[in-house]
């Protein structure tokens, strides 16, 4: 076995964006690992400002084509924070089942689509069409159930249309509702047929315990609102955020990381799951139990099979959302409020961790200034030092193996890096 | 008949436009595979299509390539003419290759305003030009627009390169599907339209749903942009306010930004 | 006076003998009482109960609101769901006619041809007199010349209960001012409102059997009259402060003389070519052909889609020329339309005043504007164009292409491509010089060809296809023993009358670039009787030498000798050629010729018409012996999808073979 391996890896293939991984083994001692994003810059918060708070949702949400609905979230979130605008009930049921699309969307392609081939040891799902045709085509299905609540709750769910500031601009007959409740019904029976997929693809066996930080709020698996909690620090307030990600500069590469308790914290299902599972619905909580998924979970490779368990709560959360809706009188809301100076900021779940987005808007609701915080950029230095876990556990394995097994590392962790690209520092690798 | 060897590439921009081309039902995407070859693919799959380049593309031939994103920066530049040479017909996906996109939004700034205000203690650590559509370096055969695009009109513009028609995207604009679709004009509901300049195919999504348009798909070939001013003005705007309202995503449309970089 | 305004669909003879009479002008309306009409009482609940009973054999669609407050017309799903009290709809209830999109046929990869007609019985409910002069117009047209099998199918299965309006619905619209308000027909039931209470007189067969087996059990008959009279009072009353156009009677004849009135280019300038008028109007008709195949490349349909002269490449040849390239062009033609070339055939205004157009045009252009601007000039032009309505029932088989096998071909050019076809049914095309075919490649779509062959009765005959759009591409790949699909033979061609006008005559053929191939079937039939013929002069002219259409053919023709001769040029020389150099005019001149007793037929690109046409002038030949062949894009072949139109003709129709004369004070041809 080779004493020497070098990895550098362009272009993770199976994930959102741009990211190489570079690894330098000398004589068996790492010299070198790094998770390089080479997406390019896009200035989102450029673009955001001089533009009106009725876009800011609009420009934000075309970070990411997979968190589109997250970012929107985030972003709306953070004017009505500004603004001093609570929300209805009705609102916010209709923004959980959009939620629910977008989860959907995004876990199901991460679980089936990017991550299962792995664990089946195929390179993509397509030949996974001849060998397992009915995983694929359940795959396709929940993954275009996604699409299609965001069709019919905000005419559509990249980028979508009916949200606004305050109140959707579209309100779903009953029609609508019945059909995402028996769709979502439905899934859950199609979920459940996987678990025993899920179970003999299994995952590869590792444990690094670390920090988990997710969105909290007691009672609920908070999604869309609460405060932040720390696994080692406890509750904070979502307007001390820049306190939770202490953004820093390491030596070893040019990227702006994000750390708080330790050199790393994890965000995702997985922190999710480590710090709200006890409120998942009693049929995702069996079916983490079938997955051998235990609270806490130090296993990065397992964050599939968190993400997996959120499916079947988010199917139960969705039919509870759409039958309340069912049992209100459903109307189209004001949208005017108050417009002045203001700062606000909105902090929610999406598929990938907790997401930060911060307005400072001037008195004709014109945005100043813009800040966001990306899960994957709060992730990366978690990735690494998973590595550099992982490293010393494989390191007599062949090159190949090597790679592969950090390219499943990094993975698993789902990362969007079009999202984190436009706040990250860019490093460009030599060979 | 050999299927035709179909690529997927992006360039800056979120991804969103592969994940419609992939929201298909299992019918659909069974047909699709049975028709056409997908040899590279780097966001669902991790085979390539020969041995790799410096840019980590493959370097084989291919019959189609859809090229998502707009081009932010020099260095991409020679990435795009590679697969340009690999390709017989390159399709823009999307409005980031066919238009320039969202990322053209940065564009009306100067650089150093930019760059200061997404990264303000180390503005000029990256490389960053004026985002610019694909169009603007190679030949593009067929364009799908829209942000994202319509899964149907991916499908149909496949379908069109199959039976060898030359793609068509519709030439009209966004109102004809909006009267289609019975809705009260989006003006009449105190917000401004850019449907009647922009290009259908959406099937009005966005007014359908209590949106507005705001332009995703680009004009039509020959848009009376005088008149939708007048309109708008009609309708309370000042001049900044409507040009504000073509800055989200018509930067690089010559017909209203003509001085434009 | 209780009177329903019913009037039939005119018979050819009745049209004349309307059109003979001086005293009885079009827009006078004639009374018809209708003796035999059923007419009762009915409740508003007793309609809607009997409207719940008729779900069980009927779907209907009738006027409601949808769960987002907009109105609708829309198939419902239980009476309660009509709203009786009208309100503007963007789009009129001729969707349930002419579909905004439907299959005209179904094909496989082995060829297979399938259609389905409707077959769902319909009730259209509570249309209202503007829709229902507007659906009278378009049963009209598509049973005109060729009877539309899709809508005519459709017509016959659907029921029409109309609604009498007792007040303007709104300041949009102007019904009033076409005379529009009162239903000169399209429907088989009246109802006549009077708060919850109405009259119900039908005055159709079918109309007639609906009422006895759906309304007459819940209904008194007496004093149904005197009820109808009373509301037609009050909505005299209601309308009696509006006024129609003024000089609405000689409404054709007052546009055709002002086709530069200023109003056209003020109006059109502002004009987005948003095509919101043409979606939203109930009398458009025009539409679109498109072939849709599945993603697995195994089977496919032909729809066609709605479409609109007001959209930018409505008149787009596949070479690239737009015919109506401005919006005020584009304008000036959708309005004439309506208040100029088709009324005669309709015998009413085309526009019937709904206002859907003006509610949905963001430029605020109005017919009524441009109605009142232009009738107010009481200038008339002494010609309009008058075609007669030729009503004809269903064409099972209009839209369905034959099976065509390719039997030779032969690449002249890079782009010119000569096919012979054979027809499969081994039947042949019976086609006159002059005329065209549709082309069908399944799933690529459909163009119009002319023919290149002299008629015969063998199944085959020749095409020429040059390579300019996917069709004629996609044919261009295709050899000996491939199929394609054919409709036709269409249009007006050298029939038999002309043929027998040119005997004895000089006859001059002016060919340009391609066009020869149209002249070509005509060439051929005359040179093979040329006994019949004075002279043969035969002009050909093309861009570069390697561009000549039939070279083997021209040379052959060279050598006859006699009276044949045939003189060639080209605008520019390559190696090899030793001919005329120079436009095609310069060949004229030198020709001698009897201008009484010469013919002479142009086929050439658009641009070359304007120079021969006045050369030919020059030598005193008259516009009565000149005959063109004209190209416009077209999609149906049959006068109904509209592309082709030209002021009021349809080239597909009364053309592509054009008297001169016929035309030449046609604004929109050249």
């Amino acid at each position: 076995m080779t004493n020497n391996v070098k990895i550098d890896v362009r272009h993770i293939t199976r994930v959102e964006g741009h990211g190489n991984i570079l690894v330098d083994l000398e004589k068996g001692e790492l010299k070198e690992c790094k998770l390089a994003i080479v997406e390019a810059p896009r200035f989102f918060e450029a673009m955001l400002r001089g533009r009106h708070y009725s876009e800011a949702a609009l420009i934000s949400c075309r970070i990411c084509g997979i968190c589109s609905v997250g970012h929107q979230m985030a972003s709306l979130s953070a004017s009505e924070d500004a603004f001093g605008i609570k929300i209805s009930r009705q609102e916010q049921l209709l923004r959980t089942l959009l939620n629910v699309g977008e989860f959907y969307e995004s876990h199901v392609l991460h679980v089936y689509f990017l991550a299962v081939p792995d664990f089946a040891g195929a390179k993509s799902v397509f030949p996974l069409v001849k060998t397992h045709k009915d995983v694929v085509v359940r795959a396709l299905e929940l993954k275009r159930l996604g699409h299609h609540i965001g069709d019919l709750i905000a005419g559509r769910l990249i980028h979508s249309v009916s949200t606004n500031v305050k109140a959707m601009s579209k309100i779903p007959t009953d029609d609508i509702l019945h059909d995402i409740i028996n769709q979502l019904e439905s899934a859950k029976e199609k979920l459940k047929a996987d678990v025993k997929t899920l179970n003999t693809l299994g995952a590869p066996e590792f444990e690094r315990e670390t920090e988990y930080i997710s969105l909290y709020k007691e009672g609920e698996y908070a999604l869309l609102w609460g405060d932040i909690y720390s696994s080692d620090t406890g509750i904070a307030d979502k307007h001390d955020y820049l306190k939770m990600t202490n953004e820093y500069l390491v030596d070893h590469s040019t990227a702006k990381r994000a750390k708080h308790n330790r050199s790393s914290y994890m965000v995702g299902a997985l922190a999710r799951f480590n710090n709200s599972h006890k409120w998942l619905s009693p049929d995702a909580k069996q079916v983490a139990e079938d997955l051998g998924l235990k609270a806490p979970c130090y296993n990065s490779y397992m964050l599939t099979h968190a993400q997996f368990v959120e499916l079947v709560h988010l199917a139960d959360e969705g039919i509870a959302a759409a039958k309340e809706l069912l049992g209100m009188n459903r109307q189209l809301e004001d949208r005017s409020f108050e417009v002045k100076a203001c700062q606000g900021v909105g902090a929610v779940e999406v598929p990938r961790g907790i997401l930060y987005h911060d307005y400072t808007y001037n008195d004709k609701g014109y945005m100043e200034k813009a800040n966001c915080i990306i899960p994957t950029a709060q992730n990366l230095s978690s990735v690494e030092d998973d590595f550099r876990a992982l490293i010393p556990m494989v390191k007599d394995k062949s090159k190949e193996e090597i790679q592969l097994a950090l390219e499943m590392m990094v993975r698993a962790y789902d990362p969007c890096i079009s999202c984190s690209a436009h706040i990250l520092d860019v490093e460009f690798t030599d060979k | 008949m050999a299927k035709p060897r179909v690529a997927f590439f992006e360039f800056s921009d979120c991804e969103g436009c592969q994940l419609c081309a992939l929201d298909l039902t299992p019918e659909q995407l069974l047909d699709l595979v049975s028709v056409v070859d997908i040899v590279e693919f780097r966001e669902a799959m991790t085979e390539k299509a020969g041995a790799l380049d410096d840019h980590g593309d493959g370097t084989d031939s291919i019959d189609v390539a859809f090229i998502e994103g707009s081009i932010n920066r020099e260095s991409d530049v020679a990435r795009l003419k590679r697969i340009r040479e690999r390709a017989s017909i390159v399709v823009a996906l999307g409005a980031c290759a066919h238009i320039g996109g969202i990322n053209a939004l940065k564009n009306f700034q100067s650089e150093e305003e930019y760059r200061k205000a997404a990264y303000p203690t180390d503005p000029y650590k990256y490389e960053s030009t004026t985002a610019k559509a694909i169009g603007e370096f190679i030949k593009v055969d067929a364009v799908i627009p829209g942000c994202p695009i319509d899964t149907g009109e991916f499908l149909h513009v496949v379908k069109d390169l199959l039976v060898g028609h030359k793609p068509q995207v519709p030439d009209y604009p966004v109102c004809v599907e909006c009267k289609l679709k019975e809705n009260g004009c989006v003006y009449e509901k105190g917000m401004h339209c850019l449907g009647p300049v922009t290009r259908a195919g959406c099937g009005a999504r966005c007014p359908s749903n209590g949106g507005y348009c705001y332009g995703c798909r680009g004009l039509i070939s020959k848009p009376n942009i005088a008149s939708q001013q007048d309109i708008m003005q009609k309708y309370n705007l000042n001049e900044d306010e409507m040009l504000s309202k073509f800055k989200m995503f018509l930067q690089r449309s010559k017909e209203v930004f003509p001085d434009d970089k | 006076m209780p009177y329903v305004y019913h009037i039939k669909q005119h018979s050819k003879n009745r049209l004349q003998k309307i059109s003979a009479s001086e005293n009885l002008s079009m827009f006078k309306q004639r009374r018809i009482v209708i003796m035999t009409a059923e007419t009762l009482l009915i409740s508003k609940q007793r309609l809607i109960s009997s409207m719940d009973a008729a779900k069980s054999n009927y779907r209907i669609a009738a006027l409601t609101k949808t769960n987002d407050d907009r109105y609708v017309y829309d198939y419902i799903g239980k009476g309660d769901d009509i709203e009786f009290e009208y309100h503007p709809t963007v789009i009129p209830p001729k969707k349930f006619l002419f579909l905004s999109k439907e299959t005209l046929f179904e094909f496989s990869d082995d060829g297979k041809i399938k259609s389905e007609l409707e077959t769902t019985p319909t009730i259209l409910f509570g249309i209202r007199p503007c829709d229902l002069n507007a659906i009278k117009i378009l049963n009209e047209a598509f049973a005109d010349h060729h009877g539309d099998p899709n809508y005519l199918a459709r017509l016959e299965k659907t029921l029409v209960i109309g609604m009498e309006c007792t007040k303007v619905c709104d300041e949009h619209a102007f019904c009033y001012r076409t005379g529009s308000q009162n239903a000169k027909g399209g429907y088989d039931i009246m109802l006549y409102p009077d708060g919850d209470n109405f009259a119900v007189k039908s005055v159709t067969d079918k109309g007639k059997k609906f009422v006895t087996k759906y309304l007459t059990k819940h209904t008194a008959n007496i004093g149904a009259d005197d009820f109808i009279n009373e509301v037609l009072k009050k909505k005299e009353q209601a309308f009696s402060k509006e006024k129609l156009f003024p000089n609405l009677d000689k409404m054709p004849e007052i546009f055709a003389a002002n086709s530069h009135h200023p109003i056209w280019e003020q109006e059109g300038s502002k004009c987005l070519s948003c095509g919101s008028c043409i979606m939203t109007c109930p009398t458009c008709y025009c539409f679109d052909v498109r072939d849709e195949v599945a993603l697995n490349m195994q089977h496919g349909k032909r729809q066609r889609v709605w479409d609109g002269c007001m959209l930018d490449t409505f008149a787009v040849v596949a070479g690239g020329a737009n015919f109506r390239g401005s919006q005020t062009d584009r304008l000036h033609h959708r309005i004439n339309r309506k208040f100029n070339w088709l009324v005669h055939k309709h015998g009413q205004s085309v526009c019937v005043g709904c206002g859907r157009c003006v509610r949905a045009c963001l430029a605020k252009i109005s017919p009524k504007t441009i109605g009142d601007a232009i009738l107010a000039d009481a200038k008339l032009a002494t010609a309009t164009v008058d075609v007669p309505l030729d009503a004809h029932k269903a064409d099972r088989d209009l839209y369905l292409p034959m099976p065509a096998k390719i039997v030779a071909c032969e690449s002249f050019t890079e782009q010119e491509k000569h096919f012979k076809l054979e027809l499969e049914n081994g039947k042949s095309l019976g086609h006159d010089a002059g005329q065209f075919v549709q082309i069908s490649i399944l799933g690529v779509g459909e163009a119009p060809i002319s023919l290149a062959s002299p008629p015969d009765n063998t199944p085959t005959f020749d095409i020429c296809v040059r390579k300019v759009g996917d069709v004629t591409n996609k044919l261009h790949t295709m050899n000996v023993g491939d199929t394609v699909h054919v409709r036709g033979p269409f249009g007006h061609g050298f029939t038999p009358e002309i043929m027998e006008k040119m005997r004895g005559k000089h006859l001059l053929f002016i060919a340009g670039g391609i066009g020869y191939v149209p002249l070509r079937s005509l060439i051929n039939q005359v040179v093979a009787n040329q006994h019949d013929y004075e002279k043969i002069t035969i002009l050909y002219g093309c861009k570069t030498p390697s561009e000549r259409m039939f070279p083997k053919e021209l040379s052959h023709l060279a050598k006859i000798g006699g009276k044949i001769s045939i003189a060639e040029t080209v605008d520019q020389a390559e190696e090899g050629w030793t001919g005329n150099v120079g436009v095609i005019t310069t060949l004229i001149p030198p020709i001698d010729l009897d201008p009484t007793n010469t013919i002479a037929v142009i086929v050439g690109p658009p641009i070359m018409y304007k120079f021969v046409l006045k050369s030919l002038t020059d030598k005193h030949i008259t516009a009565d012996n000149i005959y063109v062949s004209l190209e416009r894009r077209m999609k149906c072949g049959v006068g109904k999808c509209g592309h082709c139109q030209m002021s009021g003709i349809y080239v597909c129709q009364d053309g592509p073979v054009f008297k001169y004369a016929d035309i030449k004070d046609n604004e929109e041809v050249f």
